[in-house]
């Protein structure tokens, strides 16, 4: 037995996988919660103005589909308690390639700042317009991520200047400008 | 309008620049082939005939093949069509293969394409005949036969992947109803009425949870993108195709006959290809970790699709895609009517459309290795360089679509979705499948039942439905049937012996 243990632990590792059990309990409850939500909201969807004959209405979808989801879930979690088979695999994300590292070098921390970062981002680029909101998240991400000032800003403005060709000017797509209508010399918007 | 004129400097030129430009759109994340083609109609129509008809059905291909580059590269499809590149053409690129991959991709969207414009030259109004014979309950079942394919070959449990399906459909149910436009979930937004588009959705699923994932390794971060060689592989892609014949042309006969269908679309065309070809593959419990066959089959399909939306299209001018509408009204502004006259030989129509159809396949080649050249060249910066990058391009993709700062917040919300669905083993394929096939089961469906007043029997007892409920009885239990087949025989012989 011990053996096997410590055989999965050092497969784990090697896969960066985390324990299963623990992750499929999760798992099973945010299906149930996701099920639940649908099902209790679906509740509150308008019936149809005008209803013809056979169709079963704006609710019949998302009420057999939340619940679907809430007793797949309900299934999962149970399983164990009934003695029935777990699922046959846990895999987690898709196979690592041979660069990639083992548990133990990983900063989960890193992902949850890079999150913050992006989730500032998005209004900033309303507020600030894009090229600006860019040249703030793009700089300080390369150098939070270990990149020199240089290559930092080098990047950066070569990133906005892509950018903005491609959308702004080869496919017409009008990107956000700042809030206060501030212009570039050549009335170029950023 | 004539042939020899094709051939004219003035023609091939622009032709040529156009599916240079669809490269590029297709190969940017959040723009879409449809968006492609819709940019340079306006371009085409300062265009002589000829070479505007040239320009227009070039991106249409081009973009469809482009969208396999950055799916491939940073798991981040370029259009929806190309979703299925990212299971195992990303797993190639992991592996430092990341161009011997694509190199696949393109000689079989070259391959894809000529097998699909054959057809619509040949058999297109045959086949347009038969599309027609799809009622709103063929449909449903050819649907759900797609989704539930699209969770029997995924990689890890199928309950999971099941599971994720059902929310996948469950997201499509928000905005307007289908049938009544009465709002579902949007609690009083306007910009939920429209629903959860699902290109933001992919964006996000595929590439900002890649690199929530990837910047948690600093290891890495300063090595290149893409790991290994990345040299362009022209021979052994070449024999590579060569050993894999039947994969090729079952797959681009599957896509051009799901493109053949209105509403069906190279999407959906690209997962059926990927799911039959992993079900009559010997390697088919490789599918995902890296297949070739799992990189043959989507886009030969694909590609293949775009050509037999056209046979609807061309005979009775009922498009099979957005894409081919737009393909359509453009060839209406070069004053191509669509219908018998366009077969008309006198005028020729027909054979310059299939000509610029077939020229365009083997243009394809050079241009789509350009795009994989300077891809593979940018791909060889540091990692952290890319990952803020794909940040960057995935809002600007999200909010290019229709200038909508929401759809960036749809992009974020399902980039940590699909990096928590993920580390807990849930394939991300189906979900997104489940979001662009569920409002087609439910629309198909319940308009179905309002046609027959509520009966179910014609679900049923229909020809083509019965094939189709067969068929997904068939993938559903067919793996249960032989798990047990092969226990009771393992049985047996260690009770002989």
């Amino acid at each position: 037995m011990g053996s096997r243990r410590s055989h999965f632990c050092e497969e784990e590792i090697m896969n960066n996988r985390p324990a299963p059990a623990t992750s499929d309990t999760t798992l099973n409850l945010f299906w149930i919660a996701i099920g639940c939500f649908f099902l209790w909201f679906a509740g509150n969807i308008p019936e149809a103005d005008f209803t013809s004959a056979g169709d079963p209405g704006p609710r019949f979808f998302p009420q057999c589909l939340g619940a679907l989801l809430l007793l797949g879930g309900l299934y999962s979690l149970l399983r164990p308690v009934f003695g029935l088979r777990p699922g046959s695999d846990a895999t987690t994300f898709p196979k690592t390639d041979e660069t990639e590292s083992p548990d133990r070098t990983r900063r989960p921390l890193n992902g949850l700042l890079v999150l913050i970062a992006i989730t500032l981002y998005i209004p900033a680029v309303s507020w600030l317009g894009f090229s600006l909101a860019t040249l703030l998240l793009t700089t300080s991400l390369l150098l939070f991520l270990g990149s020199r000032w240089s290559v930092s800003l080098g990047v950066t403005c070569a990133l906005i200047t892509l950018v903005q060709l491609l959308f702004g000017y080869a496919f017409n797509v009008p990107l956000p400008t700042n809030h206060w209508g501030l212009v570039l010399p050549g009335g170029i918007p950023f | 309008m004539q042939l020899e004129s094709l051939l004219d400097w003035n023609v091939v030129v622009p032709w040529m620049g156009a599916m240079l430009f669809g490269v590029f759109v297709g190969s940017t994340p959040g723009l879409t082939a449809t968006m492609a083609v819709a940019l340079i109609v306006p371009i085409s129509y300062y265009m002589p005939p000829e070479a505007g008809i040239a320009m227009v059905i070039g991106v249409s291909f081009t973009a469809i093949f482009a969208g396999d580059i950055p799916a491939t590269y940073l798991r981040i499809p370029g259009t929806p069509a190309s979703a299925a590149a990212t299971l195992d053409g990303h797993q190639f690129a992991r592996q430092g293969r990341g161009n011997y991959a694509l190199t696949i991709n393109l000689f079989c969207s070259c391959l894809g394409g000529l097998v699909g414009v054959g057809v619509l030259m040949l058999v297109a109004p045959q086949l347009a005949q038969f599309a027609l014979r799809f009622s709103f309950f063929e449909y449903f079942w050819l649907s759900l036969c797609g989704l539930v394919l699209g969770v029997m070959v995924c990689q890890g449990s199928a309950l999971k992947g099941g599971l994720a399906a059902i929310l996948g459909v469950l997201f499509s149910t928000v905005g307007g109803d289908v049938l009544s436009f009465q709002p579902r979930y949007t609690f009083g937004e306007e910009t939920l009425l429209a629903g959860l588009r699902f290109i933001p959705a992919m964006i996000g699923l595929f590439g900002v949870s890649e690199v929530l994932r990837n910047v948690q390794r600093p290891d890495v971060l300063a090595k290149s993108a893409a790991t290994g060689q990345q040299k362009t592989a022209l021979i052994p892609a070449l024999r590579t195709i060569a050993r894999h014949p039947g994969t090729v042309a079952q797959s681009a006969i599957t896509g051009t006959v799901i493109g053949a269908l209105p509403g069906a679309g190279a999407d959906i065309a690209a997962w059926g290809a990927y799911g039959i070809a992993q079900k009559t593959s010997r390697q088919g419990k490789q599918f995902g970790e890296g297949a070739v066959e799992g990189v043959i089959a989507p886009t030969s399909a694909n590609n293949a699709a775009v050509a037999g939306a056209w046979i609807p299209a061309l005979v009775f001018g009922i498009p099979g895609d957005a894409v081919t509408a737009i393909v359509l009204g453009a060839l209406t502004i070069f004053g191509i009517q669509t219908g018998s006259s366009l077969f008309d030989p006198e005028t020729g129509q027909a054979h310059v459309i299939f000509f610029i159809a077939l020229c365009t396949q083997l243009m394809l080649l050079p241009a789509g290795y350009l795009g994989i050249k300077s891809f593979g060249t940018l791909m060889r910066l540091p990692r952290r360089i890319v990952l803020v990058a794909v940040i960057v391009f995935s809002v600007v993709g999200s909010y290019a679509l229709y200038n909508n700062m929401f759809d960036v917040y749809v992009m974020l919300a399902f980039g940590v979705l699909g990096y928590f669905l993920e580390s807990r083993g849930v394939p991300l394929a189906p979900l997104i499948l489940g979001m662009i096939l569920g409002p087609l089961i439910e629309e198909k469906l319940r308009a179905g039942l309002v046609s027959t007043g509520g009966e179910l029997l014609p679900m049923f007892n229909r020809p083509i439905c019965l094939t189709l409920i067969a068929f997904l009885m068939a993938t559903l239990l067919g793996p249960l049937l032989v798990q047990r087949w092969r226990g009771r025989r393992r049985k047996s012989t260690s009770g002989s012996g």
